[in-house]
Formats: C-alpha cells, sequence, structure tokens
C-alpha cells in the first residue's frame, strides 16, 4: 500500500516537473518573440504606414 | 518590386519608432543613437517623431506600450511587398526591464545587423538565432531544474 502510495507521489511529482518545464519553455519562448522576431501579418499595417511616410517624404534618413 | 526600381531602392530601411516614454529603453536608445546610427553605416535611418510614433502605433494597438521599437524592412526579399508581406524583422525594446538589459539587448540587436547587412536572406538568419536562443532557453531551464 506505501509503496503505491510513494508510486503515485512519484508519478504526479514528475508529470507536475514535466508540466512546469514545458510551461516555463513556453513563457520564454514567447517572451523572446515579443522583443525580437520577423516581420509577420500582425505588422502589415505598421510597415504600410512607415512606407508611406517614407513615400510622401515625412520623414527623412538620420 | 520592378528591376529598375530594385536597384535605385536601398535594400534595407530601419525605422525607429518611440512615442517617449520615460524608460530605461528610451534612455539607452537616445545616449547611443548617434553610435547606432554611424555603425548602421549604408542602411538609411528614420527616427520618427513622438507625433508620429503616435500615430503609426494607434494602427496597431497591440504594440502600445513596446516602444522604442526597431523595424528593419528588406525591400529585396522576395516575396516583397503586397500579398506576402513585407519582410525584415523588428526589435521591442520597451520590454527590456532595466537599463544593463536594453543596452545589451540594443548592442546584441546592432551586432546582429552589422553581421548579417550582407546575408542574401536576412529573415532566414533571424530565425536561426531565435532557434538558437529557444534551445539555450530549453538548457537554462532544465539546469535550473537539476
Amino acid at each position: 500500500m506505501n509503496q503505491q502510495v510513494t508510486n503515485a507521489l512519484t508519478a504526479l511529482a514528475g508529470l507536475f516537473i514535466v508540466t512546469w518545464i514545458g510551461f516555463e519553455v513556453s513563457r520564454r519562448r514567447h517572451k523572446l518573440r515579443e522583443l525580437f522576431d520577423v516581420l509577420d501579418k500582425g505588422d502589415r499595417n505598421l510597415t504600410l504606414q512607415l512606407e508611406k511616410l517614407v513615400q510622401e517624404n515625412e520623414i527623412k534618413p538620420l | 518590386m520592378s528591376d529598375s526600381l530594385l536597384a535605385t531602392t536601398p535594400r534595407f530601411r530601419l525605422f525607429i519608432v518611440n512615442t517617449g516614454w520615460h524608460s530605461d529603453a528610451t534612455e539607452v536608445v537616445e545616449e547611443n543613437l548617434e553610435n547606432f546610427k554611424a555603425l548602421m553605416g549604408p542602411i538609411p535611418v528614420y527616427a520618427l517623431s513622438k507625433e508620429q510614433s503616435r500615430q503609426v502605433l494607434l494602427s496597431d494597438p497591440d504594440r502600445v506600450g513596446t516602444d522604442p521599437c526597431f523595424l528593419l524592412i528588406d525591400q529585396h526579399a522576395s516575396g516583397g511587398q503586397g500579398a506576402n508581406g513585407y519582410h525584415g524583422f523588428r526589435l521591442s525594446l520597451g520590454r527590456a526591464t532595466s537599463k544593463s538589459e536594453a543596452l545589451e539587448i540594443f548592442q546584441t540587436f546592432t551586432r546582429f545587423i552589422v553581421t548579417h547587412m550582407s546575408s542574401t536572406d536576412i529573415e532566414r538568419q533571424v530565425r536561426k538565432r531565435l532557434k538558437k536562443e529557444g534551445f539555450q532557453n530549453v538548457f537554462e531551464v532544465l539546469k535550473n531544474v537539476v
């Protein structure tokens, strides 16, 4: 009986650690992508506006 | 983009969007802008005014508060503008949590551009770098567990 309880607790602890690792890796990945990433569809509006500013001579290079 | 337009358009354009939050990241950018501009060499650097930055960010509200942002646009990348979207990458330096972190990220970003500005596919280099950082994160998490 004691052995069964120990096994169950060990399995539970293992599951907890694996879940935590997955969560932490995913959190760090998300944070990194928020900081630095390639341009995607979500950046389209922003990029269009920037190009428009250049084409309309609203901004000049430093 | 037509061949004639390609010949007259610089390959990259770098934009700095900064609405002027009183933050460590803004200080880092202001203190190092001259050095950054010099290191960019042939890449034209456009710094938007605070008002222009606000207007631009209002078109993408999810990015509000993540500035100063840097966007490097590759005008010559295959696919170009239009249906396939734009090519390039961005840094949202406003996400940095301290001045030293902001400076380190800014320096890494600058080094990345200087190193890869002659690469034929800079987006691929960005993806490689992200993959590498991802693996490092996995190792760091595992190291913390062990």
